[in-house]
């Protein structure tokens, strides 16, 4: 049995390559019997966006930049949360429909921490993660912007995390 | 001399211009490159006036009253996406 760190531990992970979430879940977990709960989320590409079908997804990245950006969060997450593992592994590049574009996760010793700090996660990707979503359909194409939902979502848990 | 990027809709609409300058006189905070770039591509000014535009100077956000001199990489954003 392996006891919780205090600060947890956080793994982030940016990168062209399709993953399989369920895979990168089970490592993720792996040696971590202390912890009771595992949390995740799994976005996909959608095939129909807007009403309107979807036949690519670029994601644009900022080298470096966007690795410490999502980094950055994954820490302001964990800290929120501690003792809490957090993971968020991230594609960039071209996305066909039906892959996955991220997984967040969280493994915690009970489940209420575990969910909260995944939503927390996703919410302040939406907004503050350096990428740049591209969706091509027959129409042509279009950069997607974060909705006033999703803004208001990530002011909220930022005023959470720096009072 | 500094890089200049510009990312996600940013990016297309600053075709043509250089992406390396030296900053000009009178240009020293992240305002002052945001007016000088609308007068010269007024497409990207009203992009670079667009909800969620964020900027980040040597790979660090900036607010527009950040000072530019001396840096090396000078990145416009559009409204990030990620997720």
């Amino acid at each position: 049995m392996t006891a919780m760190a205090q600060e947890g531990r956080v793994r982030v992970q940016i990168s062209p390559e399709p993953f399989d979430p369920a895979a990168a879940l089970t490592a993720f977990a792996a040696g971590r019997d202390g912890c009771g709960a595992l949390a995740s989320f799994v976005g996909y590409c959608r095939a129909v966006s807007g009403g309107v079908a979807v036949t690519g997804l670029a994601l644009e990245h900022y080298p470096g930049f966007t690795e410490r950006a999502v980094e950055a969060i994954a820490h302001d997450v964990a800290g929120r949360f501690a003792p809490i593992d957090v993971l968020v592994r991230h594609r960039y590049g071209e996305i066909r429909p039906g892959e996955p574009i991220v997984l967040a996760a969280a493994l915690s010793v009970s489940r209420a921490p575990a969910f909260a700090a995944v939503e927390m996660l996703m919410d302040l990707l939406k907004t503050d993660a350096p990428f740049w979503k591209h969706e091509t359909g027959p129409d042509g194409a279009r950069w997607v912007a974060p909705t006033a939902e999703d803004r208001a979502r990530a002011e909220a848990h930022r005023g959470r995390l720096r009072p | 001399m500094a890089a200049l990027l510009f990312f996600g809709a940013l990016r297309e609409a600053s075709t043509g211009l250089p992406r390396e300058i030296d900053l000009p006189e009178g240009v020293h905070t992240v305002s002052d490159l945001c007016a000088w770039l609308s007068a010269r591509a007024p497409a990207l000014g009203a992009a670079l006036h667009a909800p969620g535009v964020r900027f980040a100077i040597d790979q660090r956000f900036a607010g527009p009253d950040a000072d530019l001199r001396g840096a090396r990489e000078i990145a416009c954003m559009s409204a990030l996406s990620g997720g």
